[in-house]
């Protein structure tokens, strides 16, 4: 196991109450595969990622219990200067927003450049020749002449390209690449997919993904966790997620999601109102309010994370052995 | 089934300028550049590409929210182009607009009842009491709690705010409603509501709507008709049928292509057209097709004549030279 | 690469922003703030003492001219001291905050009235009505603040309704450059879009969608300027073009006094103080409203 998640939580503490935005999630990862971790705004699914590398700012945030095992040592107990040598070196991190996450002052060059020489000790020259191997790696067309080029002078998809350069200059066990596609259209989403999975199986990384999108985690994706009001509401393998859900925010999602590849319905099957604030979450099983099977049971206990066939994990009253009782 | 709004060659340039006082022109930016297009009356019609196509800009240059550089837009068979302001300003009861984002299109400083209700005091409809009551029904046609008009739009979530926004448009009873991605701020949860919503107030009122998107199975699920743009121009135009099942357009079929399918065992077999490089700045577009630098299929007639848009199936319509049913060969 | 708090907002989190009427905003957010809200309390007595003024003490004992009371320190009698015509110090005082709340508040506000409607006609259209306001705004920007009121008052000549003028006159291009920016920002807002869109004309764009948006950062500034103006009379006053003797200003009564520094510190001492409180007061209450109104530190985390 490279990389294990036990109970994590992580709280913000703000004027209006606490935000419990991660509320105890655990799972596991290893080399070479994809973890998909999907929920919708405000389920907790970046502030996860962020906790994972420790870069929740304090205040108003806080780690609150739980660990990050990463080859079996506890990271979050790891000062913050070894901490700097995992971040890039061991997880590497990717963002949404491919425009705001680039320097504009400094040239893209300059920018590679320096993230390589911030983790590896080597010269500028070999720096800056590593640069150039990366940026040809990830698909930017003449990319020795554009080490010159600033941010602006790029589109969406070639900055995406080289915040993904960025990355993995490192070489990191594991790359954690939150919303990576969310700004950039569908045929641009195209490339940088095939370019984060090809590479995947050419470095035997491993992946977190984080998106809101079914489609993209039905390509990518090994396992799925599915996240809701900052907890782990289902944990399976990809198939067992789609052609087996076993919990009704799961189920819901799947249906009423517009799909091209599926007769063109009359109506849409919806999930009624909207996902909680996370500072009142309902009591009992958050999802309770919205949840279409809910009974008296779900208003009071919050459901545990049971293990309903080898593998797949269900957080909900009415999910038996064979899946959810009531389907 | 008549025509309600009909767009021929509609362009809209944006000059870019330099200088402090005596700004000279250096450039344009050619955002719609001659669309052409009809919508029947109860239809929905989608307009679908990917950002920077022009598709919203020629929705607001429909509205005359900006004003189009040329081109007739006719509405219920005249040309609305050429009406003054006090005409434009009668004529938008009949033209609404639904908008993306849904935190930025309430005015956060009035109450919902007052967003709601506003079209009527600007239009002299009703008294005080007939507003109210009618501001009410509204809220309560489109989900919301009317006891909730005294509130303020911060305290709604995404979805409800966006059924804010629908109310507002619907307040005086339009024709047309463009609708310009209402559902891609929202929550995955909770766009199948507001699609729904939408499907079942056409039925309703006999709403015609305009649907703008970049989604391809939105707009799918969604529209009768739909027209592709790429680069301010449409490229193709069909019924929605043979769009998605028989592409005529290489980009059209990689649009298709490079949607990901939200089932595993599909989506790993599947063999996916990925293009190359970026939609072009649309200064200085592509001489020729504007498509031809990304298209796997392109010949050098391509990059010398532009491709007129053509039936090539009854009711199908497409800009290439080699238009025919999944051009590029997959495999 | 390592952005700590990028794109966590609170409004993803489902926590809500306080957008309501701006004046239930302002004042929810002023009584958070302690110091403030003392610089609050200040300004309103300083606003009820310049109005009930004739109430507290008799005028003749500003101006007048009492040989027998020369310089005396303070004491039982007069609990401010006198000044060197016999004059009671803490009846100038109290009869100098009419002049420096008058200043204050009619020059901000003659301020307001041009640079407003002069912001948003250049924010709102654009072109060259933009071009012209804009470049004549850079003219008085290119006087230092009092350099410039000096050289109105030396057109004008001295008294009140000049220095207001004077003041109102160089606060127009501040506040028209901030209002002019505000208009830019909010006016590409969607709903702005969609006023437009179900027939609202100008008019009501401006008043009803534009201005209650865009109005937070000239307020905070307002409230900065109103202390500006009480200083800039004083030191108009203290160069001798402001107000003329035997008229109460405080900048008058610190020109007065330094003839006599060492001999009646007191004399310097009463004005300097009210002079101080009052443009604290005003510094303390803008700074409140900067915190709770500048949209850039609302929401984020």
């Amino acid at each position: 196991m490279l990389l294990g998640v036990n109970n994590l939580k992580t709280y913000f503490y703000i004027e209006c109450g606490v935000v419990k935005a991660v509320d105890g999630v655990s799972f596991s990862l290893d080399r070479g595969e994809t973890l998909a971790i999907v929920g919708e705004s405000g389920s907790g699914k970046s502030v996860t990622a962020l906790s994972l590398l420790n870069l929740i700012s304090t205040p108003p945030g806080k780690i609150l219990e739980g660990e990050v095992l990463l080859e079996g040592e506890n990271i979050l107990e790891f000062s913050e200067k070894s901490l700097q040598t995992i971040r890039g070196n061991k997880i590497a991190m990717i963002f949404q927003d491919p425009t705001t996450s680039l320097n504009p002052v400094f040239t893209i060059g300059n920018q590679v450049t320096e993230t390589i020489l911030t983790h590896q000790n080597i010269s500028k020259k070999e720096a800056r020749e590593k640069t150039v191997k990366l940026l040809k790696m990830v698909g930017i067309p003449n990319a020795r002449g554009r080490l010159y080029d600033y941010p602006h002078q790029f589109s969406g998809g070639m900055r995406q390209r080289v915040m993904i350069a960025m990355a993995l200059s490192c070489e990191p066990d594991i790359l954690i690449a939150d919303e990576p596609t969310t700004a950039l259209d569908v045929t641009t989403q195209a490339q940088i997919l095939e370019l984060i999975s090809g590479l995947q199986k050419e470095l035997n990384s491993a992946i977190i993904l984080i998106t809101h999108d079914f489609g993209i985690v039905a390509g990518l994706a090994d396992r799925v966790l599915v996240m809701y009001a900052g907890k782990a509401v289902e944990y399976a393998d990809v198939d067992a997620i789609y052609y087996r859900p076993c919990h009704p925010y799961t189920l819901g999602l799947m249906k009423s999601v517009t799909r091209l590849d599926e007769p063109r319905r009359e109506k849409l099957q919806s999930i009624k109102g909207s996902p909680p604030s996370l500072i009142d979450v309902p009591p009992g099983c958050s999802f309770h309010p919205r949840c279409e099977f809910a009974i008296d049971v779900c208003r009071k206990k919050i459901p545990k994370l049971i293990e309903i066939e080898p593998g797949h994990f269900s957080a909900c009253h009415r999910v038996g052995k064979g899946g959810l009782e009531v389907i | 089934m008549s025509v309600l709004l009909n767009v021929e060659n509609l362009t809209k340039y944006f000059p870019i300028k330099r200088g402090v006082i005596f700004q000279k022109e250096i450039g344009m930016v050619r955002a719609v550049d001659g669309i052409s297009f009809f919508i029947n009356k109860g239809e929905s019609f989608g307009l679908v590409g990917e950002s920077g196509c022009g598709k919203t800009t020629g929705a607001r240059s429909i509205l005359r929210l900006t004003e189009p550089t040329g081109g007739v837009v006719n509405f219920k068979g005249e040309n609305i182009l050429t009406y003054d302001r006090r005409r434009m300003r009668k004529l938008r009861r009949e033209m609404q607009i639904i908008f993306q984002d849904p935190f930025a299109s309430l005015n956060p400083r009035m109450t919902v009842g007052n967003i709601v209700g506003e079209p009527f005091l600007i239009h002299g409809v009703g008294d005080d009491k007939g507003r109210k009551r009618r501001v009410e029904e509204l809220l309560d046609l489109v989900g919301l709690n009317p006891e909730h008009a005294k509130r303020y739009p911060h305290q709604f979530s995404g979805g409800q705010r966006q059924r804010i926004g629908i109310a507002r448009a619907l307040t005086l009873n339009p024709k047309l409603i463009i609708c310009d991605e209402p559902v891609s701020a929202l929550d995955v949860s909770v766009q199948a509501q507001i699609i729904n919503l939408l499907v079942d107030l056409q039925k309703e009122f006999g709403l015609t709507y305009l649907f703008i998107a970049h989604d391809l199975s939105v707009i799918r699920h969604f529209c009768d008709r739909v027209a592709v743009m790429y680069l301010g121009k449409i490229v193709e135009l069909a019924g929605n049928e043979d769009l998605y099942s028989q592409p005529q357009h290489p980009y059209t079929q990689s649009l298709l292509s490079a949607v990901p399918l939200p089932d595993p065992k599909k989506e790993k077999k599947r063999k996916r057209i990925i293009l190359k490089g970026d939609v072009p700045c649309p200064i200085n577009p592509p001489s020729g097709c504007r498509f031809h630098a990304r298209c796997p299929i392109a010949q050098d007639i391509c990059s010398k004549v532009e491709p007129e848009l053509r039936e090539v199936k009854k009711g199908q319509w497409a800009a290439c030279h080699f238009a025919k049913p999944n051009p590029i060969p997959v495999g | 690469m390592l952005k700590i708090s990028k794109g966590l907002h609170l409004r993803d989190m489902g926590a809500k922003t306080n957008e309501t009427s701006l004046w239930r905003e302002i004042w929810l957010s002023l009584r958070k703030n302690k110091p403030a809200l003392l610089g609050l309390v200040v300004i309103i007595v300083l606003v009820f003492v310049a109005i009930f003024a004739p109430l507290i003490v008799p005028c003749e004992e500003a101006i007048g001219f009492y040989p027998k009371e020369i310089l005396r320190p303070p004491g039982a009698q007069h609990i401010m001291g006198t000044d060197d015509l016999g004059r009671d110090i803490f009846a100038r005082v109290i009869w100098g905050s009419r002049v420096s709340v008058e200043v204050g508040i009619l020059a901000v506000a003659f301020g307001l009235v041009i640079g407003l409607f002069m912001g948003a006609l250049a924010g709102y259209k654009e072109g060259l009505a933009d071009t012209l306001i804009m470049r004549a705004a850079d003219i008085f920007f290119a006087f230092p603040y009092i350099l410039g009121a000096i050289a109105v008052m030396t057109v004008l000549g001295p008294g009140l309704e000049n220095v207001i003028i004077a003041i109102g006159v160089l606060e127009w291009a501040y506040i028209a450059r901030l209002f002019r920016s505000s208009v830019f920002s909010v006016k590409v807002n969607d709903y702005v879009e969609a006023a437009r869109a179900i027939g609202a004309g100008d008019g009501r764009i401006l008043l009803k969608h534009i201005f209650p948006n865009a109005m937070a950062p000239v307020i905070v500034y307002s409230a900065m300027s109103v202390g500006t103006a009480i200083i800039t009379e004083a030191a108009l006053s203290f160069l001798g073009i402001g107000m003329q003797p035997p008229s109460p200003s405080w900048g008058l009564m610190l020109a007065d006094s330094r003839a006599f520094m060492s001999s009646a510190p007191w004399m310097m001492c009463f004005p300097g103080l009210a002079i101080l409180i009052t443009v604290l007061s005003f510094v303390l209450v803008a700074d409140a409203l900067r915190d709770s109104l500048d949209p850039k530190l609302k929401g984020a985390v």
